[in-house]
């Protein structure tokens, strides 16, 4: 016999459970954007930033090409002139929070918990062709005051 | 009455794509192990199956760079290419390498899929992409080594992470094209065709006809390796074998089909790449047969072997190449 009830309830603890892991994740950002910001006197803010793209040449109806968005990691200096987020890897995200991916230099990084996605995070800081970008957004020159 | 001459002019046929996947027991976690005895074998066996087999691309597993350069310098063929895909720096560990001949196939795109559970991170593939010089088309490889069960038992949650992650990354690629994807995965799952990981989450099937009904499906031909390669006949004394892998300690059997190569329902629908199941085979060769079965050997896998007929619809299309 159908159970609504039990059906009802399953659904949500999932959602409780995706919830505290979405809360999760947006907490382990925050903790990458003060810590990158304290290391880099403020010239370095970290963030998940949304995208648009083309995604074909085919007009939609209301002009203009069809579009799509996607999720980055991107960095941007506050203090410089050019305030633009500059992007350093791909970042998608399940409806239920994990798993995340972490897309860079041809690598896809799926995070299945926390702690993975700290690891997936710090090895992204870590690696050279990212410190060259993150060098080069500190080095713009500031906003005049 | 004058009647137009019949044309006899024939097209040429082009050879079919060979692939093979092989374990080659050498490095282990790109670790290497093997003496040198046991690497002139490996590369002894990998030479004589190149050139029986015709092979095009060989997808080799459990080797470090150093087997790589030795066998490409032992084989010493210019039209031979290689992606190294090992990498023995970081804590995980990745030993699997492609070897290709690039006259008939070019190296477009490459990358490395990841999962990461805690502080573990396993591979869970490398994706290739080939454009094909007789078809002009591309197909995507993904070859994978996944983790042994000693480490990650068959029921372990992870095994089926990966193959869910794999499934998502096949669909990524059939979502972003809007015609059917050519897809290729190779490679010692260290699961059987039947294990859940396979058969449930990457969604690779024994069922033909389900396959070629609905894309979201794979085809796994290796299905039918998983019983013996002969039906019991009695008085009749020629060994047999069950799988490809050969484990001495095995409880309830000591041969596993871990060692696989799956294809998309495209292969199944005609034109330009087709399927041909019955050259597709696990590869027997009686001295590594009797090799994988000692104790006192590295060895522990049979190669597996797939053909892909290039059709000739392809022709209309590239009269640039006749």
């Amino acid at each position: 016999m159908t159970n609504f009830q039990k059906a009802f309830e399953a659904g949500q603890e999932a959602a409780t459970k995706s919830e505290l892991a979405r809360k999760e994740i947006d907490a382990v950002f925050v903790a990458l954007r003060e810590e990158v910001s304290t290391a880099t006197k403020g010239k370095i803010e970290v963030s998940k930033h949304e995208y648009e793209k083309i995604k074909s040449l085919n007009f939609t109806i209301m002009g203009g090409f069809e579009k799509e968005t996607f999720w980055a990691i991107a960095a941007r200096n506050p203090l410089a002139a050019d305030k633009e987020f500059r992007q350093l890897a791909r970042w998608e995200q399940a409806p239920a929070g994990y798993p995340c991916k972490i897309s860079w230099a041809g690598v896809d990084n799926n995070c299945h918990d926390k702690e993975s996605l700290e690891r997936g995070l710090t090895r992204l800081l870590a690696d050279a062709a990212i410190g060259e970008k993150l060098r080069g957004i500190m080095a713009l020159p500031a906003a005049s005051p | 009455m004058n009647t137009l001459p019949e044309t006899t002019m024939q097209l040429p046929e082009i050879e079919p794509l060979t692939l093979m996947w092989w374990n080659t027991s050498l490095s282990p976690l790109a670790k290497p192990r093997a003496s040198a005895d046991d690497k002139k074998y490996a590369i002894q066996c990998i030479k004589s199956l190149r050139d029986t087999f015709h092979i095009d691309l060989m997808a080799l597993g459990e080797v470090c760079t150093q087997d790589i350069m030795d066998i490409v310098a032992e084989i010493n063929d210019p039209h031979l290419s290689y992606h190294d895909a090992t990498d023995a720096s970081g804590k995980s560990k990745f030993d699997t390498a492609i070897l290709f001949n690039r006259r008939r196939l070019s190296l477009e795109k490459h990358g490395t899929i990841l999962d990461s559970f805690g502080k573990a991170t396993l591979k869970v593939g490398e994706r290739l992409s080939f454009l094909s010089s007789d078809t002009e088309k591309c197909f995507h490889l993904f070859v994978s080594h996944w983790p042994s069960r000693l480490h990650c038992h068959e029921t372990c949650s992870k095994r089926t992470e990966i193959g869910t992650s794999l499934r998502k990354e096949l669909d990524a690629i059939r979502s972003s094209a809007a015609d059917k994807q050519f897809i290729v995965l190779m490679g010692d799952y260290n699961d059987d065709p039947s294990s859940p990981s396979l058969a449930n989450h990457l969604l690779a099937t024994r069922d033909r006809d389900l396959v070629r009904d609905n894309d979201s499906f794979l085809y796994n031909p290796f299905w039918r390796a998983l019983g013996e390669s002969s039906p019991y006949i009695h008085g009749y004394t020629k060994p047999g074998i069950c799988g490809t892998h050969y484990y001495s300690k095995g409880e309830s059997s000591r041969w596993f089909t871990f060692d696989q190569i799956i294809y998309s329902s495209a292969f199944l629908q005609g034109g330009p790449f087709v399927l041909n199941e019955d050259k597709s085979m696990i590869i027997r060769v009686a001295d590594l047969e009797s090799r994988i079965k000692s104790s006192s050997e590295i060895f522990d896998h049979l190669p597996v072997l797939g053909v892909v007929e290039i059709t000739g619809e392809q022709y209309d299309e590239l009269p640039k190449s006749i």
